[in-house]
């Protein structure tokens, strides 16, 4: 049903398929998921056309196919893509066409992938749900009552509803792993610095990761493989050389595996518990071992992560002034220009969360708050690396249930909520893969893997085994 | 949390407030702190403090000449998205200082 990279690159070899009719079909799937999940925000037709011919005339050349030759993608309009507007799906960039491609876009359109369309997702990234979009909510193409999840809820929804055989997405909390659980794809997050997030719009610097979502985990693997990597622009990137992820995926590999059992909680949906225990069971019959283990501040690692994401993303808005792009709004003073640009250019979610940062970090509230939460994470990151001295990769839920229906969050407590289980990996800086295992009437189920920091070659490896069993 | 603090934190961050956004951000931002309260009684005292997670330092590189990854006329292609006022090469702002 979904085409993959190897699909793709096998009827681009053997004539059966040209690039250009590939990237129409792309383009007219994108289209009617705008029109009925406004899943993109833009969708860049004249330029991927162009770039199909180009494919085509290397391939009529006899030129060899580079890693991801012809294959459609789409990303997050959060991520910066030149000659294509990127408004982080906010009003306050409308009309913001930057002129140069984020480090990872331009890394896999240099591996021969063609951009189709910029993505829906929550403002600035800032949301787990993509119903906080300035440009409309986005619906889940397998149910279009429930959300897709967020923030990267239109790059998830694009995979499953497949104009896109990968998207390039973020998880700063769990925004690629909770909409690609909620969607039914697979959604990497990458160990803190694995990727550049030179061009990624920033929400909160010491937390954001660039990933990819496909429909398999070969192909997040290959993706993957294209992206990752240091990069002299953004000096948080590891040093370390990233291996071939796709030759990793068929090493027969044997683990130690570890089940939080704050993570198998009573809050975890039965069906959604019963299919992990089906998985352990499985991966107990094929050797590995399984193991109990113990991660106590997760629960609390919510408020850190709701105290610190805040406050690094009220640092972050502040660069949003209305002096080069925006909303524009009549004023004197200097000010007011800020005042208005930001007052109309931001939306709701967005100004909480500004509200929120400013306020912990506020004089008489930065011990109670910001300085604590720090203090937390330093817990958080240790209960990790105690545990990976015991087990080699951790599974359990991604998230408690099923994609929720559209509008049903009563608060924004109860959004946030959604993401405990991505939360603390996320504190730690740490990798986590998102596969779907089963269903359960029509909704998808999936697992998390977590591993230490730079452990993506496991993790896809114990992902390629539980997708292939 | 009270309206002036509120109103305090929306001067801070430039945002113009309604009074019904206010009361509305009063109560979600109480709701949200109310939940943190199980801080309380975490004790931290010992524990260091984490700023970031990849325990890099002052990453340096070589000072040599690179191919700039801008073409040459792009100050100009910046500089002409902006609507206020464009001045050698400076965008032209309402006075700073009142």
């Amino acid at each position: 049903m979904h085409m993959t990279i190897h699909d793709i690159q096998e009827a681009l070899r053997s004539g059966k398929a040209s690039c250009t009719s590939l990237v129409k079909e792309a383009i007219s799937k994108a289209k009617k998921e705008q029109e009925e999940l406004g899943l993109h925000i833009t969708i860049c037709e004249e330029e991927a056309l162009a770039s199909a011919k180009e494919v085509d005339a290397r391939i009529a050349e006899g030129k060899e196919l580079r890693p991801l030759e012809g294959v459609p993608f789409s990303a997050k309009d959060i991520l910066c893509t030149k000659g294509i507007e990127s408004t982080g799906a906010s009003k306050i960039l409308k009309g913001f066409v930057p002129m140069y491609d984020a480090t990872v876009i331009a890394k896999v359109k240099e591996a021969g992938a063609i951009l189709i369309a910029k993505n829906n997702c929550d403002e600035f990234a800032q949301g787990g749900s993509n119903e906080h979009s300035a440009y409309g909510a986005a619906k889940n193409p397998i149910d279009p009552s429930r959300m897709t999840g967020g923030s990267s809820g239109g790059s998830a929804a694009a995979v499953k509803a497949g104009s896109s055989v990968f998207t390039i997405g973020t998880d700063t909390g769990g925004s690629i792993r909770q909409p690609a659980a909620y969607c039914g794809v697979v959604g990497l997050k990458v160990t803190y610095g694995r990727t550049s997030r030179f061009g990624s719009m920033a929400m909160a610097s010491s937390f954001d990761t660039v990933g990819p979502i496909a429909n398999t985990v070969t192909d997040v693997a290959a993706v993957l493989s294209t992206i990752a990597g240091q990069d002299p622009s953004d000096p948080t990137t590891l040093n370390d050389t990233p291996p071939d992820y796709v030759a990793a995926l068929k090493t027969p590999a044997t683990f130690t595996i570890g089940v939080p059992k704050e993570y198998m909680s009573d809050d975890v949906d039965p069906a959604i518990k019963e299919a992990l225990e089906k998985q352990i069971a499985m991966l107990k019959e094929q050797g590995h071992t399984i193991k109990e283990v113990s991660l106590p501040s997760t629960k609390l690692a919510l408020s850190a992560y709701y105290i610190l994401v805040p406050a690094e993303v009220s640092s972050n808005m502040s660069r949003y002034d209305g002096i080069r792009f925006g909303p524009k709004g009549d004023s004197e003073s200097l000010d007011q220009i800020y005042v208005n640009n930001r007052t109309e250019g931001f939306g709701k979610e967005v100004q909480r969360r500004i509200l929120l940062g400013t306020y912990v970090l506020s004089h008489g509230y930065y011990d109670a708050y910001y300085k604590k939460a720090l203090k937390l994470r330093t817990k958080i990151i240790e209960e990790f690396n105690a545990v990976f001295k015991e087990v080699d990769l951790l599974i359990g839920p991604v998230t408690a249930g099923f994609a929720p229906t559209s509008g049903s969050y009563a608060d924004p407590m109860a959004e946030y909520l959604d993401d405990i289980f991505t939360i603390p990996a996320a504190c730690a800086g740490l990798p986590g893969l998102s596969l779907p295992i089963g269903e359960h009437e029509g909704l998808p189920i999936a697992m998390q893997i977590i591993g230490p920091q730079l452990s993506e070659e496991q993790l896809l490896q114990l992902g390629y085994l539980i997708e292939s069993a | 949390m009270d309206k002036a603090q509120i109103e305090k934190l929306a001067q801070l961050a430039k945002l113009s407030l309604t009074d019904e956004e206010k009361e509305k951000f009063q109560a979600e931002l109480g709701g949200i702190l109310e939940h943190m309260k199980e801080l309380d009684g975490v004790d931290l005292e010992t524990v260091p403090e984490t700023n970031q997670v990849t325990g890099l330092t002052n990453q340096t590189e070589e000072d040599t000449a690179q191919k700039a990854p801008f073409e040459k006329s792009v100050a100009e292609e910046i500089l002409a998205t902006t609507e206020r006022p464009v001045e050698m090469r400076q965008v032209g702002v309402p006075q700073v200082f009142e």
